[in-house]
Parts: structure tokens; sequence; C-alpha cells
């Protein structure tokens, strides 16, 4: 499915969806309920109860006051009741600034390995797909310990080692997680889940689009430490969050500055998170167009620590930290250029969704 | 400007964007009902009644999230008490078959909120973020990360049928 079939598909559920939720507003008497105060739990009415005698006790204190003009009249709030307006600024809940990896691919290509059983193919590096069924992500190999995600079927994740535990084998794996804005996290699965391999090919060249199609694994497999240049749009993100934290900061924790596919400012052209080192004196501006050089498997990703900041996810080995590093892309030039001129109106410039 | 003139111009419209973030026509109600009460108090003192539509999207967002908050201490509760699944109710009349509907319910709030901004309401990555009091490269990373979702939702449901 491409993107443009989704959101065609997206906008027109989504108008579907608020038309019949206008009509049963409608039908439903909704409007009276709206126009009366708001329901009152006990809790609340106990709390409004208490409120409004200790009112009462205020208000005879104040009007004692007044008698007796120990204030002057413009203090006892004469006139209609208006609270001042206040300024509404979002506090968005559980901030969770994305890691990106995108495991669903635009410009890479991958198809299921064609030979025998599952655990046959499914090994140390591969990479798998989930053939049926949802499957259950644990911080440890067995299914007592804590769920870190649940992965729907047809995601490719990718496999680092195997264990037995108790008589199975479970399969020490990658992925991104959405539930983490795209966090590439590592988790235990079953191997009694159903996998198969799928055999990977490469993009011809990086761009953002393809390199945000692509898992972070991915990205090591086809472009190892060579060094890559890329257009895009750089943009600052919210202070990014991560289940981890870790050493070196720049390149153990998730960036701030992504960039932005070149194709087009439209939101499903992939992006890449950057990350530069602060010893190199590269700074990455943000708000404009860009060329950035840079590469995975970066050296200082030998030194990384990372260590879990709650129970929900999965400590990683030292052979993961530093993996985990050798994923981030690296920059080490940088310079603004001209934005590239668009086939089509960018949104930002008044573009319209069609909504049938 | 009374409050029931406040109610009919934008109720009907807040109760839907409401509705499709929450998935839950009780509280969408609850959601749409706080934001007309916040906005009719601080009407009076609003400089530019032209950005009123803007300014009720905030309050709203703001307002599903406390419906959230509130409905997950009481998720265990109705858990215990609701056969899921079961009931057809206007609830599933509401959100169809569709099966973008049923893959929307999967995703995070903050997804859905940027989905539901940019797809529904139309508005740019930009006004989103000022809506969301968020940067717009955030707004373009959860969309990004939010279609990805969507899409492997539906991937997933499509392998399943075939």
């Amino acid at each position: 499915m491409t993107r443009d079939d989704l959101e065609g598909r997206l906008s027109k559920s989504l108008k579907v969806q608020a038309d019949r939720a206008e009509a049963y507003f409608l039908e439903s008497n909704a409007l009276a309920r709206i126009r009366r105060p708001p329901r009152l739990s006990q809790g609340d009415r106990a709390r409004r109860t208490l409120f409004l005698a200790a009112a009462v006790v205020v208000a005879a204190v104040g009007l004692g006051l007044w008698t007796g003009s120990l204030l002057p009249r413009s203090h006892l709030g004469i006139g209609p009741s208006m609270p001042p307006m206040t300024a509404v600024t979002p506090t968005p809940a559980n901030e969770r600034s994305p890691t990106v990896t995108p495991t669903h691919s635009v410009a890479v290509t991958r198809s299921p390995t064609p030979s025998g059983s599952a655990e046959d193919d499914v090994g140390p590096g591969t990479m798998v797909e989930i053939s049926s069924g949802e499957l259950v992500a644990y911080t440890d190999p067995n299914a007592q310990s804590a769920v870190v995600d649940r992965l729907a079927e047809g995601r490719v994740v990718w496999v680092s080692s195997d264990r037995e535990s108790n008589g199975e084998r479970w399969l020490r794996i990658q992925f991104a997680s959405f539930a983490w804005d795209g966090a590439d996290l590592f988790a235990w699965v079953s191997a009694e889940s159903r996998l198969r391999s799928v055999e990977l090919s490469c993009p011809d060249e990086a761009a953002v689009a393809s390199l945000g199609a692509m898992s972070a694994q991915e990205h090591l497999n086809c472009f190892g430490a060579s060094e890559l240049t890329i257009v895009g749009y750089a943009a600052q993100r919210s202070a990014p969050g991560s289940p981890y934290t870790g050493t070196p900061e720049w390149i153990a924790q998730p960036s701030s500055v992504v960039l932005l596919g070149a194709e087009s400012q439209q939101a499903d052209t992939g992006l890449v998170a950057l990350h530069a080192d602060p010893a190199t004196g590269v700074t990455i501006p943000t708000g404009t167009w860009v060329e950035v050089v840079g590469h995975f498997d970066d050296s200082a990703a030998r030194t990384c620590h990372r260590e879990p900041l709650g129970d929900g996810v999965s400590a990683e080995t030292s052979a993961e930290q530093v993996h985990h590093c050798r994923q981030r892309f690296v920059v080490s030039e940088v310079r603004v250029v001209d934005a590239p001129t668009f086939p089509t109106p960018m949104p930002d410039a008044g573009r319209r969704i069609p909504m049938g | 400007m009374s409050f029931d003139a406040l109610v009919d111009r934008h109720a009907t419209r807040l109760f839907a964007m409401a509705y499709i973030i929450l998935q839950d026509r009780a509280a969408a109600e609850d959601a749409v009902q706080e934001t007309l009460v916040k906005a009719w108090r601080s009407m009076t003192q609003l400089r530019s009644p032209e950005r009123i539509e803007g300014w009720l999207r905030r309050v709203l967002i703001n307002a599903c999230r406390d419906q959230l908050r509130q409905s997950r201490r009481r998720q265990k509760a109705i858990d215990s008490l609701v056969p899921s699944g079961s009931v057809s109710s206007p609830d599933t009349w509401i959100a169809g078959s569709d099966e973008i509907a049923r893959a929307m319910r999967r995703l995070t709030q903050e997804h859905r909120e940027v989905i539901v901004l940019r797809y529904y309401a139309d508005l740019s990555a930009r006004a989103i973020g000022e809506t969301l009091g968020i940067p717009e490269g955030t707004v373009r990373s959860r969309l990004h990360h939010g279609l990805r979702a969507l899409r492997a939702t539906l991937d997933a449901e499509s392998r399943g049928k075939s």
C-alpha cells in the first residue's frame, strides 16, 4: 500500500467515523446533556459541600471586614464573576520522543527465504518476519517475565542470538517498538512462535526515504561504515525520552535532530535521526535544508554503555549496547543547501487533503 | 455569546473529533462539555474571536487526555463487568467495521492525536505543533511512526485474511 493510498483511506475512514459520530450526537439528545452542568461524583459533591462551607466562612469574615471599612469595595469582586482566561499549554502525557527505525520498506524489498522449516532458517544474524499471529516480546527468556511489546503479524525483526530455557528455544530479537515511537529495543520471543526468515535487498543509494524505511540492523547490513551523503530538511523535535540512559550521551541517547525526506515535506517520506560528536565541532542547523555526510558504525560506539531506566524493558548485554550505538547515523560534515523544488505544493503551503 | 449558543455552534464537530481520539462516546461527551464550559467562562477575554476554533481544539485535546487518564483508572473495574466485544453498542456502530478504524484503536494516544488533526481537521504540521505545544519536527516524527504503526496493523490484517 502506498503512502497516498493509506492517506486516502485514512481521510475517508475518519470522515465516515466523524459523520456517524455527529449523527449519533444529534439524535441522542447529547446537546441537552452537554448544556447541563457537569455531572458530579459523590466525592465531587463532598468536596463541593466543603468548598461552599469554606466560602460561607470567608464571605462572612469579608463582610465583617467590609462593614468595618477595613477593605475597599473593589476587593470584594462585585460584578459579574468571570474567571480569567487560562493559557492552555498542552503537556503531552508520557512524552517519549522517538528514535527512528521503521520496519516496512518503500525502497527495500524483502522476500521470504524459500526453504525448510522456520527454525532451520531462523537464527542469530537473520532478519525474520512474523508470519502469523501476534508475537509477545518479553524482558527475559520466559513467559512469566514482563511484556516489552506485542508485535503484529508482518513485522520484520532482527535475531541477534538464541538460548535454550526450560526446554524451549528462545530468540533475542531487536525491533522498532511503535509503543516507544520507533525506539529499537531488544527482547526475547519464543522460537515456537511462527517466524520465517526474509532475504534483504539493499537500495541502490542512500536517501532519507529509503533509510527511514529500513530497520536499524538493515542500515548496518547494507551500508556498514561507508560515508553517505544525504539531503533533507533538518528539524528539531521535543527533548527525546528513552527507556535507557547511556554514555557517551551524544550517541547512546536518542537525538533531538532528525532529517526529513527531501522528496517532499510530507509526513511519511521517512526520517533519519542525526548524531554529532561534540568533540568534532559539528553542529547541525535546524529548520533548513541541509546536505549531510555521515556514516553508521562509528568508532565511538565501542565505548557505549546503556542501562534501562525501569523494569519494562530488557537489560542489554555489553555487546548489544555497543551494537545499538553502531546503528546510529553519525554526521561528520553538514552544509546548508537550497530547498528542492517540489512537484506538488507542500502541506504548509495550504495543501488540502481530499476528504471524500 | 450564551453558553447554549456556544454549544449549538461547536459541540457537534468537537464531539466528532473527541470521539475519534477517545473511541468512547461517554468520555467524548464529557470532554466536549469540559471544553465548552472552560471556553464559555473565558470567552470575554478571548482577544481574537476568529481564532476560537484553534483554541477550542487545544482545550479539547487536553480534555481528551484528562478523560484518558480517568478511563485508565476505571478500566480494571469495567473490564471485570463487561464482556469484551460481545455487545453491539453505539460505539461499535459509530466506529463501524472499517479496518482503518480498528487499526486506529491500536495506536497510542499521541499518534492518534496527530493523525486526527492532520487527516480529519486537515491541519498542517506547523498548526498541529501549535495546537499540541510541540515542535514541528516532533509532529512529523509522530505522524511518521503513527502511519507506520497503522500500516503494519493493516498489513497484518490483510495477511490474516489471505
